[in-house]
């Protein structure tokens, strides 16, 4: 996964830049669909429907008012995923009592990562639901949500190795009403610490 | 001197054996990093076989003709076993990496046998990408 990290860094970098410069109380906004006059209209998640690692659904409902963070994964990723996971549990420690906050982590594999090995993987990281939300779906529905909402403000990498789209290490942040304010590499620890600085802006 | 040359003989004997552990963890090390390396290659496949399967079944519906949905129906099904191929490779593959002590001519054997697998996996895939393309091409002209 080296290699996806290396092809998309500039991408993650300029966001991360960008997301810098901005400083302050200002995050961009990154999924600007068009403006219309003094109207800025946002390219919305579609309606969607998955089971978390609780057997429970989870559905555009769940995120209402919600600040969160998004990303792709699977159990059995022997290269990105642990390093991800690792750095995200940070952010968990962090935020994990406010009930604003949460992790959405869409599972690529679904048809090994079933609701108990998601129970499972959450228990072993040592974290849960509500804060820290596995989801499992239909896997074409969660790529299609993953290339329509999360990952449409990144170009794509069309390289070889790049490891694929989804499977990049990008952590995507969302704010209370839906719009995404910044995109990390979340196996780089600075970007991760940015990501949480962030966060710290959008809960207050 | 006897003594001497059994002493030697002795050193030369474990220099040897202490090289030849040396250059098998490299190339246990190497293999490691080429199935990693494959492995990214066919992550970003696998996301191309979905995004064509969509397609496809896109395709498939639009059609009149009941010869064509059944050769993309084909299609999606060899589309489906790459991915199934690639999804079951990474189950085995987390649950028989070799551990940090196991023998290291077995370590360089595992690693040979998953590239070897995955060789085999990343033909089966560009055959259904470009099964897949054929499709796409017909249906879009």
């Amino acid at each position: 996964m080296k290699f996806a990290f290396k092809a998309l860094f500039p991408l993650f970098s300029i966001v991360f830049i960008a997301s810098c410069k901005f400083g302050g109380n200002t995050l961009p906004y990154m999924n600007i669909e068009r403006v219309e006059g003094a109207d800025t209209v946002f390219n919305k998640i579609p309606d969607f429907s998955f089971t978390n690692q609780n057997g429970e659904e989870i559905n555009k409902q769940s995120l209402k008012g919600k600040v969160y963070v998004a990303d792709f994964f699977f159990v059995s990723c022997p290269t990105i995923c642990p390093v991800m996971a690792k750095n995200l549990k940070k952010v968990y420690e962090r935020f994990g009592n406010n009930d604003k906050f949460m992790i959405l982590s869409h599972t690529i594999d679904p048809r090994h990562d079933s609701v108990e090995v998601l129970k499972n993987y959450a228990n072993r990281l040592g974290v849960a639901a509500p804060a820290w939300q596995f989801v499992t779906g239909k896997k074409d529905e969660i790529y299609q949500i993953g290339y329509d909402f999360y990952m449409a403000t990144i170009e794509e990498d069309d390289s070889e190795g790049s490891g694929g789209y989804l499977h990049s290490g990008g952590l995507i942040l969302v704010d209370s009403k839906g719009r995404i304010r910044g995109v990390y590499d979340g196996t780089n620890e600075a970007q991760v610490g940015q990501l949480i600085s962030d966060l710290s802006i959008l809960l207050k | 001197m006897h003594k001497l040359s059994l002493l030697t003989i002795f050193s030369l004997l474990l220099i040897g054996t202490f090289s030849c552990k040396s250059a098998e963890e490299q190339r246990a090390a190497e293999l490691k990093k080429e199935v990693l390396e494959m492995h990214d290659v066919l992550m970003k496949k696998t996301e191309d076989l979905v995004k064509m399967r969509t397609q496809l079944a896109k395709a498939q519906n639009q059609s009149k003709s009941m010869v064509q949905r059944t050769a993309i129906k084909s299609t999606i099904i060899l589309i489906n076993a790459a991915e199934s191929f690639m999804e079951d490779w990474m189950q085995y593959y987390a649950q028989n990496e070799p551990k940090a002590d196991a023998e290291i001519d077995a370590v360089v054997d595992f690693y040979e046998k998953q590239l070897k697998e995955l060789n085999r996996m990343n033909i089966q895939m560009d055959d259904a990408l470009e099964k897949g393309k054929e499709w796409l091409k017909k249906m879009n002209s």
